[in-house]
Order: structure tokens, then C-alpha cells, then sequence
């Protein structure tokens, strides 16, 4: 009994010793195979476009938009703390906004982001686009393509009709009233400047807007009316 | 009309002695709970990432439970000889097969509702609100969960499980796919297969038309008629998926 009392005490040391050795081996296999590890975003370069991978989702598109959504914030967040080089952010957001065009906050990381971090206007406006294609009654996304435009791409031609159509939405702020026209005039538009600010003048209630566009109506047509005397 | 019910309550009983169940509503709750990790590592509208892991997680085990029940009813009645005594009594083979599958839509409805209960419960601890738009989504969930038993029980009367729960599946991601085979049939300028695709159109589940989870989500408007007409297209497929069923079922031999 007591031989027998031994042996069983010795196979479960030995079983524990095995258990024990085949756990160490599983973490030392794993922290070696990290090394050979691709990069964590990299998989989504074999995903297919948005509009492919839709169908492929079986009506899980909006979770399959969240978990792809939580990899662009890692993705994001650990390029932010090393090379600030974004690459794949374009194509990320994309997948996500083609999955799920309701989930707006894509396109203001997307929008603000990819221009001021990714130095990527051209493609934080193509997604700002789709925002506008989602969402007509956000004045945030025509704004911002405004602002790229200007700002970061140095066309106030093509922004000013970007920042008009934000300044007619509802509860755009009321510097977006003034802003169309200035960059119109910046634009050399002066037309197309006294236009806005008439149709601004027109349609508005606040006092202070009437009053400041009601200056720059009165400053463009004397600008122009000495043009035409000087011609 | 005893006959249903007596067959349906056992049906339901042995459902819910089956151990696969629990596991399987374990992992669905596990899910929404994961949701809160996942909440905690994103940015922006986070609420919604909670609503669309759970109604994504009910959905998805609700399918699997369907399948994996309808599937197995039938034959382990048949494997195990209970249904000699049984259609020796008399109790038509009609009624034996609408039993089993009323049997099915309670415990999808019991296991619906209990899923359903803990995500409202997430989304009250989490948002401080109840959520009524996602009644919709659930509702709909619902009828998908039982045209994929119906379909599990009509694979079932004439075949393995595992063919059955094989068929079964395939038509569950066909019939999410429907509405792509259709525009691809139109798109292609060929009368013929445009003809072929239409036909497998209306003669697969669309099961596109019970997914409301992003109107839920979203507090999208939802006309009251689409709603309608969806569980109107589900109550024939399901009748229409029965009736073959009991077609099959009824001569099927059992020697």
C-alpha cells in the first residue's frame, strides 16, 4: 500500500514535471515565434476593397466595420508613436466606410488626420466625399474638404465652393458665411465673391454677419466700379 | 393539434438538456461581453460597438444553434428508434415533423430572449437607457433563426446530419447573397442566365431582407410595411420549406 502510495505520488510529480516543461516550451516557442511575426496591419492588404468584402461579411458588415475600426485606431496610435507614416490608413478607413457608411467617425479621422498627420489631403478629401455622400446635411465634411483644399493643397478656387455649400447647411457656424466669399476674393473671383455675399445678406438673420458682409458687398463693388472706370 | 404541442414541449425539453446549447448561448454572452473590452480601445461612438457585437453575436448563435438542433432532431429520433413507438401511435408524420420544428422555434425564442435581455442590460448599465429601435433588429433576427431551422428540418427528413447541417449552411450564406446573384445575372446581358439567376433568386432564402441591424443601430426611420412584408416573406418560406419537408418526410422509410 505504501509502495503503491509512493508510486502514485511520484507519477503525479513526474506528470506535473512534463505539464510544467511542455508550458515552458509553448512560451519560449511563441516569444521566439514573434520575431518571425509580419506586421499586425499588414493582413489588410489582402483584404479586398470595401464593396467585395460587403457580401463576403454575411450581414456582419457593421461588426466586421468595428473590429476593422479598433485596428486602424492600433494601427494609428502605434505609427503616431514611431515614423508618423501612415500608409495603409487610406485603404483601412475605406474598407470601413464602404462596410458601414453610417458610422461617421471614420470620416473625421479620416478627414483630419490623413491631411494633418499622413500629409494625405487628396485622400482625407475622397473620404470626406463619401461622408458627404452618407451624411448631405453635416456641414463638417464640405468644410473640411474646404479646408484641405486651402490649406494644405493651396487652391482657394476650389475650396470656396466647398466652404459655401458648408456654410448653407444647418448649424454651420456663421464664419463660414464670410469665409466662402474671402476665398473667392483670395481666388481673384470677385464676381462670384459679391454673389455669395448677397445670397449671404439675403438669407441671413444674425446682425453682425449682414453687417460685416454688408461691408464687404460695399468694398467689392467699389472695387470693381473703379475697375471699370479705369477700363 | 395535442399531438404538436406534446411533441414541441418535449422537443424544447430535450433542447434544453442538450449541453452544446449552453455552451453555445456561453459564448454568445461571452461575446457581448468582450464588446466592453473592445469599447475600451476605440475612439468615437463607442455605444455602438456594443450594439452591433450584440445583436452581430445573437444573430450568429442564433444560426448556429438553429442548425446545430434542427439538424440532429430528426435523425437522433430515427438512430435512436424512438420514432417507431411514437408514429405507431396515432400521430401523423406531418405532426411529428411541425412539432419538432415548434420545438426548435421555442428554444431559438427562449435562447433570442435571453441573449436579448443581457444586451439590454449591457447597453442600461453602459448607456443608462433602454434602447427600443433594436427590438426591430431582434424581431427579424428571429424570423432569419427560423427560416434556417425550417431549412435545417427539411435537409434533415432526407438526409445525414452532417449533409444537413453542410446544406444547411451553404444556404445560409447563399441566402445573404441573393441580391448580388441577381444584379450579376442583369448585369451580364445574357437572357439565359439572366433567367437562371432570377429563378434561384426567388427559389433561395433572401435572407438580406431580415437584416435590420443597422437601422436599429442607427435609430434609422423603418417604414412599418418593409417590416411587415419581411415577416410575410418569412412566414411563406418557412410554410413553403415545411410543406416539401413533410413531403419528403412522408416517404421516407424506415426499415
Amino acid at each position: 500500500m505504501g509502495v503503491q502510495l509512493k508510486n502514485l505520488r511520484f507519477t503525479t510529480l513526474y506528470t506535473w514535471i512534463v505539464v510544467f516543461s511542455l508550458a515552458l516550451g509553448t512560451v519560449l516557442s511563441l516569444n521566439i515565434l514573434q520575431k518571425y511575426q509580419t506586421k499586425s496591419t499588414e493582413f489588410l492588404l489582402y483584404l479586398p476593397s470595401g464593396k467585395n468584402l460587403k457580401p463576403i461579411a454575411l450581414g456582419y458588415n457593421q461588426m466586421l466595420a468595428d473590429l476593422l475600426w479598433i485596428k486602424t485606431v492600433s494601427y494609428f496610435g502605434s505609427h503616431f508613436m514611431t515614423d508618423k507614416e501612415y500608409p495603409w490608413l487610406f485603404h483601412i478607413l475605406t474598407l470601413i466606410i464602404d462596410l458601414d457608411p453610417r458610422f461617421d467617425f471614420p470620416y473625421y479621422f479620416g478627414g483630419i488626420v490623413l491631411s494633418l498627420e499622413g500629409s494625405q489631403a487628396e485622400n482625407a478629401n475622397k473620404i470626406l466625399e463619401k461622408g458627404i455622400e452618407a451624411y448631405p446635411n453635416k456641414w463638417e465634411y464640405p468644410f473640411y474638404i474646404g479646408f484641405n483644399l486651402y490649406y494644405h493643397l493651396g487652391d482657394p478656387l476650389k475650396a470656396a465652393p466647398y466652404i459655401e455649400q458648408a456654410s448653407l447647411l444647418p448649424g454651420a457656424p456663421q464664419f463660414t458665411k464670410t469665409l466662402a466669399g474671402t476665398l473667392y476674393e483670395k481666388s481673384g473671383k470677385n464676381n462670384a465673391a459679391l454673389e455669395f455675399y448677397r445670397g449671404v445678406y439675403n438669407n441671413t438673420a444674425n446682425e453682425i454677419v449682414r453687417e460685416k458682409v454688408a461691408n464687404r458687398i460695399k468694398d467689392l463693388v467699389a472695387k470693381r466700379e473703379k475697375d471699370d472706370a479705369r477700363n | 393539434m395535442k399531438a404538436i404541442r406534446a411533441i414541441a414541449v418535449n422537443t424544447f425539453k430535450e433542447a434544453v438538456r442538450n449541453k452544446i446549447l449552453y455552451s453555445l448561448i456561453f459564448f454568445a454572452f461571452s461575446m457581448m461581453l468582450i464588446s466592453l473590452v473592445l469599447d475600451q480601445a476605440t475612439v468615437g461612438q463607442r455605444n455602438k460597438i456594443i450594439k452591433d457585437m450584440g445583436l452581430g453575436s445573437i444573430n450568429l448563435f442564433g444560426v448556429i444553434i438553429a442548425i446545430v438542433v434542427g439538424i440532429n432532431l430528426v435523425y437522433k429520433e430515427i438512430e435512436k428508434r424512438t420514432i417507431y413507438p411514437l408514429l405507431a401511435k396515432p400521430v401523423k408524420r406531418s405532426h411529428f415533423l411541425i412539432g419538432k420544428y415548434f420545438g426548435i422555434l421555442l428554444t431559438l425564442a427562449v435562447e433570442t430572449l435571453l441573449m436579448s435581455v443581457f444586451l439590454f442590460l449591457l447597453i442600461l448599465v453602459y448607456e443608462g437607457t433602454f434602447d427600443p429601435f433594436l427590438l426591430i433588429a431582434l424581431f427579424t433576427i428571429f424570423i432569419e433563426v427560423s427560416v434556417i431551422s425550417a431549412l435545417a428540418i427539411f435537409f434533415s427528413s432526407f438526409s445525414t446530419p452532417f449533409l444537413s447541417g453542410m446544406f444547411t449552411f451553404a444556404l445560409y450564406v447563399i441566402g445573404h447573397l441573393t441580391e448580388y446573384l441577381k444584379k450579376f445575372g442583369a448585369d451580364s446581358g445574357n437572357a439565359l442566365l439572366e433567367w437562371v439567376t432570377t429563378f434561384l433568386y426567388y427559389l433561395l432564402p433572401n435572407l438580406e431582407r431580415f437584416n435590420m441591424k443597422e437601422a436599429a443601430v442607427y435609430h434609422l426611420p423603418v417604414e412599418s410595411g418593409r417590416i411587415l412584408l419581411s415577416v410575410t416573406y418569412g412566414l411563406f418560406y418557412i410554410a413553403t420549406v415545411m410543406l416539401l419537408s413533410i413531403l419528403c418526410f412522408d416517404r421516407r422509410d424506415f426499415k
